[in-house]
């Protein structure tokens, strides 16, 4: 018998399969040429035709969501998938080995989490100058400290485990141990906290989109989007709540999965 | 019968005194084991056995140290943590766990286990290995599909056994067992010990036993060590030290085991 957390986590994989798929074949899935201009319907509210309007150069906004969805979705997963590693990585190695590096370079995730991750994000973008691959950089500057302080408070209490010793007298490397025993113990909240900064990473790559520091003009990025709209908020609304509405779909899902995924592992211990 | 006499010295402790940050736990020890020889070490709760064992395999726990005395392994002093590393490495040294559910990773089955600590750099394929084992298992009443189960599906005393076959499938120069029956009823004890004295004779392995049982003590025991708060109270040929025990501590040991001084041929299980 299936569980019920466990058909809600295939019921949240689906809806992210559906998302990931949507991303992929939005060449299919576009009824307008999303970068072709046609200044004649400028501004049209959403319609039968333009489900969610056009904008101010009569551009389809359903199309250029849509489009968007590529860039900001497969960027916030690089950006989570690179913080994640990096951190993980260095909490495994920090907490299986402590000493002076590890103290280190943990005290130096502790800087990093000090500061507001935004605010600092924005100074990292700032110097290093915009564009969508210096605002990835810039939140995975931010984001990778949380990911070193978990792997290692996972790690710290195996190490002197009666099986990881077990292991290290049967000959075992400190890498097959490291890799073998105790990362697939402690992938499971890394993995669940992942899913949960996908959704935030979204809205903080579109936030430094929005401040003109991430993907610029005319690339169909949701925040970027959103930022060329901001003047146009009263007039013609709809043009910035249709991007807004790519981010809340996607971070809904990112959460609902994140949520499934931790009650999944939970159940299965 | 009692194998093992050889002189030459497998393992030798000297003089070694092990601390807590507190209080002494084991004081002076002295002891020899020859390759093949069984020593069991018999006490009380608390009595320092468990101890002695951690600081032959270099398991000492943080804030437990030993102040004073040398180890020597093969005639080679054991000084450094390298010193251990090179011998687990070798499989010249196995310790099995009083905990044996906590010594075996709750991710793998047993089977993955025992391949990945001693039937990967075997000479065995998985196939014959997998059938090894489950001989091997036989022996301690272990079914194969019990290899197939996590650790944490099994019961006490299955995974105690367990625990005893990295030891039956690739046997060390030095086995270190801490309480290896203490989950099993008299029966199964004995085919688990009869399984470990089989594994002797023919693989010339030597053994320190620890145990509170002075039945499966006598059972095994060629050399015998009776330890109270960190001291010896008694140690030497165990037939000797059973038919005639010189300290008042061995003997109300063996009186609560509900065994007279003398009593050479009873055997557990039995």
């Amino acid at each position: 018998m299936i569980s019920s957390r466990k058909r809600r986590f295939q019921s949240c994989l689906v809806l992210v399969v559906l998302l990931l798929l949507s991303c992929l074949c939005w060449q299919w899935l576009v009824p307008f040429d999303p970068y072709a201009q046609d200044l004649g319907k400028a501004l049209r509210p959403p319609d039968g035709v333009h489900l969610f309007g056009t904008d101010r150069y009569g551009r389809d906004l359903f199309s250029r969501v849509l489009a968007g969805g590529q860039l900001t979705v497969f960027s916030a997963l690089a950006v989570v998938l690179t913080a994640s590693v990096t951190g993980s990585l260095i909490g495994l190695i920090c907490g299986y080995r402590p000493g002076k590096t590890a103290t280190l370079l943990l005290r130096l995730a502790d800087v990093f989490l000090a500061f507001p991750s935004m605010v600092f994000a924005i100074a990292v973008a700032g110097i290093l100058g915009g564009g969508t691959f210096n605002a990835g950089i810039a939140i995975v500057l931010v984001a990778w400290p949380k990911y070193t302080r978990l792997a290692c408070s996972t790690v710290l209490p195996l190490r002197h485990e009666p099986f990881i010793e077990a292991a290290r007298m049967s000959g075992c490397t400190d890498g097959q141990i490291l890799f073998q025993q105790i990362l697939p113990l402690a992938v499971g909240p890394l993995a669940v906290t992942a899913a949960l900064d996908v959704g935030t990473v979204i809205a903080e790559l579109a936030g430094l989109s929005f401040l003109g520091l991430g993907t610029a003009p005319p690339a169909a990025e949701w925040g970027s989007m959103m930022s060329g709209s901001r003047n146009l908020l009263q007039s013609a609304p709809w043009t910035v709540l249709a991007p807004g509405l790519g981010i809340f779909l996607t971070v809904a899902v990112c959460q609902l999965f994140a949520d499934a995924l931790r009650d999944y592992v939970d159940e299965k211990g | 019968m009692r194998e093992g006499a050889a002189m030459e010295k497998l393992l030798e402790l000297q003089n070694v005194t092990i601390q807590s940050r507190t209080r002494p736990l084991v004081s002076h020890l002295s002891l020899t084991v020859s390759p093949g020889e069984i020593l069991v070490i018999v006490g009380a709760s608390g009595s320092g056995k468990t101890t002695i064992l951690k600081a032959v395999a270099g398991l000492l726990p943080k804030g437990i140290t030993r102040t004073e005395g040398s180890l020597f392994f093969h005639d080679k002093p054991l000084l450094h943590r390298s010193d251990w590393e090179r011998r687990w490495k070798n499989h010249q040294i196995q310790y099995v766990f009083q905990d044996s559910l906590s010594s075996f990773c709750p991710i793998y089955s047993i089977r993955r286990q025992l391949w990945d600590a001693v039937g990967k750099d075997s000479s065995l394929n998985w196939r014959e290995f997998s059938e090894l084992a489950n001989e091997r298992a036989a022996l301690l009443e272990l079914t194969p599909e019990a290899l197939d189960l996590y650790p944490q599906e099994l019961s006490g005393g299955m995974v105690q056994r367990a625990g005893l076959l990295f030891t039956m499938l690739r046997p060390p120069e030095l086995v270190l067992a801490d309480e290896p029956t203490s989950a099993v009823d008299s029966t199964t004890q004995k085919k688990m010990a009869d399984a470990l004295l089989r594994v002797r004779r023919y693989h010339h392995m030597a053994m320190i036993l620890v145990t509170h049982d002075m039945r499966l003590a006598r059972y095994m025991a060629d050399t015998l060590l009776v330890l109270k708060q960190g001291e010896v109270q008694e140690t030497g040929p165990a037939e000797a030290v059973l038919a005639s025990p010189k300290s008042a501590y061995t003997m109300s040991m063996l009186e609560l085991a509900g065994m007279d001084s003398g009593e050479v041929c009873h055997v557990i299980g039995s």
